[in-house]
């Protein structure tokens, strides 16, 4: 098992049941497993997949400060400790 | 073209030292290339002042534009622009506010008021549509903003009047003073200095005339259009409406790129629960929306118990939250709002005062300066802060050596105290660690006027805007030509006095666009996208002009030590800085794709290509 930590912002966060908390996976497991199970427990796919079912572009998913979406699939697997933020678009400044 | 609509075709020229005006005409084909707002400005400004003048002597000129949308219905167009030779960069610069202001300085029926010389005793001009007069301001020196305003409309009888002025840091000539309409700032830059330089306290306008439209039907579908894009916008109403800019803090705090304790970002702090925009809600009141503003994102916000307790303020918007919190170590939200309230009655740039003083705290505690009457100016002080705002706007004691910015109080000092201060173009950074944002680095370095966020933000790497595509914020490959795009988006807005807020959530996508759209009905010429993306280039194309002409080179396109040598030590963009080789790598990127050689010298080719030859 592999302790790590989800993170998310604004309006996503809603859905989670705090901005921080921790989360076990079973090792071995990557991101994209990861957001599979977050969508079948809290209906997170609302947010981050598109109509065709894929990653949308208005959503961020940073591990380990990288946005996945430029990461190699080698580079997905979860790690003790790890930090997922799931961000969606944003504005302010 | 049936009418030209927009323009008044018309500037307005004050003469304060010989307390005369006169008016000139505006073709049209100078209206349609050079717009108004910033590119009109730097055009001006580039023709009729000398190279290398002192930004606060004579020379200088001061000139109040808007855009051809202003004081129309279109929502968010009520931005008022101020173009000068910055004192504090030595560069051209453009600085702005929203509020009313804006819409009655369109409606006394100018495109442009430009304001030369200097007046022997402090001033106020007052326009009421063509009628120009001046009025002895000696009563009103020394008043703070809010006062000023308000003892200018007792004394000229009409509370109708809309006034842009001073405090007394732009009357002592801090080079971190703005200027300043009903709580808005065109705060940076050290614009306030430049009025103060002059000796004109304030700007007093008051206008009837209706901007004309050109073609109506056309207009109200392109608006309806805008407002359909807010509508649908999932941050606009939702989340921009309910907490202002605040709500960067989410997201800069969650990747660790929001700046604390001068940069040394040396304690693992999470602002966001301390500062960030939840918190700073808990103490909103009202709201106060500029003209034809149904987003309303200026908060005002009242503390009600506690030290601070009875004291209110108009935001403090994001960068304030930075500067007067996370940079100095401070973590009452209470105090951003008792802090924002006191620049703004001062007349100070709160991005550049905050930073000022968290750069003396820096070499407070490193014992590299310690002459400060007594003041304990650590990071995290609260009652120390309020006291050296006050002493920098009154250059009092000490704080004269710091009351022209980081750049020259390092040059005073000495010491190489300059590694310590986070400038550019002698422009203090704003909210964001760029170690962790190479596009946003790559725009302070680049950014015509120093270190402005404003001027090329990279929404793709803060807030994941997948526009014109998805970005990752910690690759140095592309960022140059990210970077121009940016800044040509940018210039837009700068250019038809548009809000940024709206550019940048709602209509990111389709912002030229949309923007052609609604110019083409407004004025009646048939602007395209395309041209759109044009006139915003021509805006950094000219500017660089100005500033190669003023001796600025490459060497210019800098950026602080801190952000080239010192990684970052906590949080998502943990070991991350920007070295002299990514910069390079990033300029020569950036220059190529600008059309620019080596040095960032336009090449004619692209002059002439943007009629600037």
């Amino acid at each position: 098992m592999v302790t790590i930590e989800i993170r998310s912002l604004s309006y996503v966060s809603e859905i989670f049941p705090a901005k921080r908390f921790a989360y076990d996976v079973d090792e071995g497991t990557d991101v994209h497993q990861l957001l599979k199970k977050l969508d079948a427990k809290y209906s997170l796919g609302q947010y981050i997949y598109d109509e065709k079912g894929v990653l949308s572009d208005n959503i961020r998913i940073i591990l380990r400060g990288l946005d996945v979406r430029f990461m190699r699939p080698e580079e997905w697997t979860l790690k003790e400790s790890d930090i997922v933020l799931v961000m969606p678009i944003l504005a302010g400044g | 073209m049936s009418k030209m609509g927009g323009f008044f075709g018309k500037v307005l020229r004050v003469d304060l030292t010989t307390r005369t005006s006169s008016v000139e005409a505006l073709s049209p084909e100078f209206c349609r290339k050079y717009v108004g707002g910033a590119l009109m400005g730097a055009k001006f400004l580039y023709d009729e002042t000398p190279a290398g003048m002192d930004p606060l002597g004579d020379d200088n000129k001061i000139i109040y534009l808007n855009g051809p949308l202003s004081a129309t219905d279109t929502p968010c167009a009520s931005r008022l622009c101020i173009v000068t030779k910055s004192p504090l960069t030595g560069t051209v610069t453009a600085a702005f506010s929203g509020g009313f202001f804006p819409v009655e300085l369109k409606r006394t029926g100018f495109d442009a008021v430009i304001i030369s010389g200097k007046s022997e005793k402090p001033v106020y001009i007052l326009i009421k549509d063509e009628k120009v007069s001046f009025g002895d301001a000696s009563k009103y020196w020394g008043l703070n903003i809010f006062d000023a305003q308000l003892y200018l409309k007792e004394d000229l009888h009409d509370q109708n009047l809309r006034i842009s002025c001073i405090g007394p840091a732009g009357e002592n000539k801090s080079l971190m003073a703005g200027v300043f309409n009903e709580a808005r700032a065109a705060g940076r830059k050290g614009i306030g200095a430049v009025l103060g330089s002059k000796n004109l306290k304030a700007l007093v306008v008051k206008g009837t005339h209706e901007v004309p439209v050109a073609d109506v039907p056309a207009f109200k579908k392109a608006v309806a259009d805008i407002l359909k894009h807010f509508k649908e916008s999932p941050m606009v109403y939702p989340v921009f409406s309910k907490v202002g800019s605040a709500c960067a803090l989410e997201a800069t705090n969650a990747l660790g790129v929001l700046p604390s304790h001068n940069w040394e970002n040396s304690e693992d702090v999470d602002w966001d629960a301390l500062i960030g925009p939840s918190k700073i809600s808990e103490l909103n009141v009202t709201k106060n929306p500029c003209y034809k503003c149904p987003i309303a994102c200026s908060q005002v916000r009242l503390v009600s118990k506690g030290r601070y307790s009875g004291i209110s303020t108009e935001g403090p918007e994001y960068e304030t939250l930075f500067s007067l919190g996370s940079l100095l170590g401070i973590k009452s939200h209470e105090f951003t709002v008792v802090a924002d309230r006191l620049c703004d009655e001062l007349g100070l740039d709160s991005i550049s005062a905050g930073a000022t003083i968290a750069f003396a705290m820096d070499l407070y505690e490193r014992g590299l300066f310690t002459e400060t009457d007594g003041l304990e100016l650590k990071f995290g002080k609260e009652e120390e802060s309020l006291r050296f705002l006050r002493m920098l706007a009154h250059r009092e004691g000490f704080a004269e050596i710091f009351a022209d910015g980081t750049r020259r109080a390092a040059k005073i000092i000495g010491k190489e105290t300059d590694k310590f201060t986070l400038e550019v173009k002698g422009l203090e950074l704003p909210a964001y660690d760029v170690r962790g944002l190479k596009a946003h680095g790559l725009n302070f370095a680049t950014c015509y006027t120093g270190a402005d966020h404003n001027k090329g933000y990279a929404f793709q790497e803060v807030f994941g805007v997948p526009v014109p595509h998805p970005v990752e914020r910690l690759a140095i490959e592309g960022k140059g030509k990210l970077t121009k795009y940016n800044q040509d988006f940018a210039a837009l807005f700068d250019i038809l006095t548009y809000c940024e807020f709206p550019a940048v959530t709602a209509l990111t996508a389709v912002f030229q666009q949309s923007m052609a759209a609604v110019m083409a009905a407004v004025t009646g010429f048939d602007y395209t996208e395309e041209e759109m993306w044009v006139v915003g280039e021509r805006l950094n194309n000219l500017c660089r002009l100005y500033n190669n002409r003023e001796g600025f080179t490459r060497s210019d396109d800098s950026l602080p030590e801190k952000i080239k040598k010192q990684p970052l030590k906590f949080g998502l963009s943990k070991g991350e800085m920007i070295s002299q080789e990514d910069l390079d790598f990033m300029l020569d990127e950036y220059y190529e794709a600008r059309g620019w050689d080596k040095n960032g010298i336009p090449s004619q080719g692209k002059l002439q290509e943007l009629g600037l030859a």
